[in-house]
């Protein structure tokens, strides 16, 4: 798992190729957001990406290991903060 | 060295400088143009005032009665006429150029202040009800659009409607009543229509509409910077397009798309909802957006169209829902 909170985190394509990286995401959405911690699962760039309120290393053992579950071999995480309607 | 107080001046010094006053200081305005200058004392004299003389850029132990002028003149550019005298009844004097005094614009920002006609960004909002009762709130209009002949104010549900809880008919204050909106003069529109709020399954839009109570109260050009949208056809978002947006809070801002399709938790009053297919933008400097700001249409800044409806944020990201969304399930268009 990568994680990146600044400027582009310089993805790589997580899912193999010809996978349906959206397809993907709404299957393990369920699992990840059920996560405290977990804000969101997004795709920029083509790529599978868990958003996170922040980061810890707790948090990403559980992440990956809920990824793990889905048959995810590694994804990205972007710390987003938590998210509020505004 | 100790600088003096107002206790410290002796009477003298206090006579001279109303002396100094009432010759030299004029309630005329000189100030023509931003490229003229008049060494006329009544025109270029702002401020009288006491202090130590300042000499060759240093303070010396003398007191002084202070001219304060807009512009500083070479003495060989002053007609003798109209040079400053060295002294006021004996006490010398100084000359220190300040520029012209203006009154600092009102804290108020104009987006937060009561507009007729009200232009999408500013400040909108409901009276809360019931145990919130006394509570205030705002948020920001977010267009005009329409259904047919009647034009309404789209927002969003936790701006218009209390997430799912106003009646339909409730009204609508412009400013809010958080930015001291009254309750007796300032409504402008009623909630109409909602798009309710789930907090089981998933949502795509937090999005509501207020019928406009007098047409000509509201027009569609954004407040300054955005301005008019081009189109009343909005713009698919996509990853890194380049944004902006005005809202209540915040004001206007500038951002890029970071991602199109988010699936998010959002925390409201109501609980956690989840939101699928968003868009998550980054500001460019600083956040994009903060509270108060739900409502406001984010718009492509190179086709000058609409491509989102502000709702939600934490301190690095703000989310939209996608404006063909909040349109299609709204069955209003825009008013351009």
């Amino acid at each position: 798992m990568t994680v990146a909170s600044g400027a582009s985190p310089g993805f790589t394509r997580a899912v193999p190729p010809g996978g349906d990286v959206t397809a993907l995401k709404k299957r393990i959405a369920p699992r990840l957001l059920a996560i405290d911690g977990v804000t969101g699962l997004g795709t920029p760039g083509g790529v599978l990406v868990v958003y996170v309120e922040n980061d810890s290393a707790a948090l990403r053992r559980e992440v990956d290991a809920a990824l793990k579950a889905e048959g995810v071999p590694e994804t990205h995480v972007v710390v987003t903060g938590g998210f509020k309607a505004q | 060295m100790r600088g003096i107080s107002r206790k410290d001046i002796d009477a003298a010094i206090q006579d001279a400088k109303r002396e100094a006053t009432t010759r030299f200081l004029s309630r005329e305005n000189g100030a023509a143009s931003a490229y003229a200058a008049s060494a006329r004392p009544q025109h270029n004299v702002v401020g009288v005032g006491l202090g130590t003389k300042i000499t060759k850029g240093k303070p010396t132990r003398q007191s002084c009665v202070r001219f304060y002028v807009d512009r500083k003149l070479g003495q060989t550019a002053i007609p003798r006429e109209f040079m400053l005298p060295s002294e006021v009844n004996g006490v010398p004097t100084d000359v220190i150029e300040t520029g012209r005094f203006l009154a600092l614009p009102a804290a108020v920002p104009i987006q937060q202040r009561r507009q007729r006609p009200a232009s999408p960004g500013c400040s909108i909002g409901f009276q809360f009800t019931g145990a919130k009762a006394g509570f205030v709130m705002a948020g920001t209009f977010g267009a005009v659009v329409a259904a047919g002949n009647v034009r309404y104010i789209l927002s969003n549900n936790h701006v218009l409607a209390d997430e799912n809880s106003l009646p339909i008919g409730s009204p609508i204050f412009q400013p809010g009543l958080l930015d001291h909106g009254n309750v007796a003069t300032d409504q402008i529109a009623r909630l109409t229509r909602f798009v309710p709020l789930k907090t089981g399954g998933t949502n795509v839009v937090d999005a509501a509409i207020a019928e406009v109570l007098v047409a000509k109260s509201v027009r569609p050009r954004v407040l300054p910077k955005v301005g008019a949208l081009k189109s009343a056809t909005p713009v698919e978002a996509t990853e890194g397009m380049k944004v902006h947006k005005t809202g209540r809070t915040t004001g206007y801002t500038r951002g890029a798309v970071f991602d199109v399709s988010a699936t998010v938790k959002v925390q409201y009053d109501l609980g956690t909802l989840t939101f699928e297919d968003q868009i998550l933008i980054r500001g460019e400097a600083g956040p994009f957006s903060g509270a108060g700001d739900s409502g406001s249409l984010i718009v492509d800044r190179a086709t000058a169209r609409a491509t989102g409806l502000l709702f939600a944020g934490s301190s690095r990201f703000t989310i939209a829902n996608h404006i063909d969304d909040v349109l299609d399930d709204l069955d209003v268009v825009f008013i351009v």
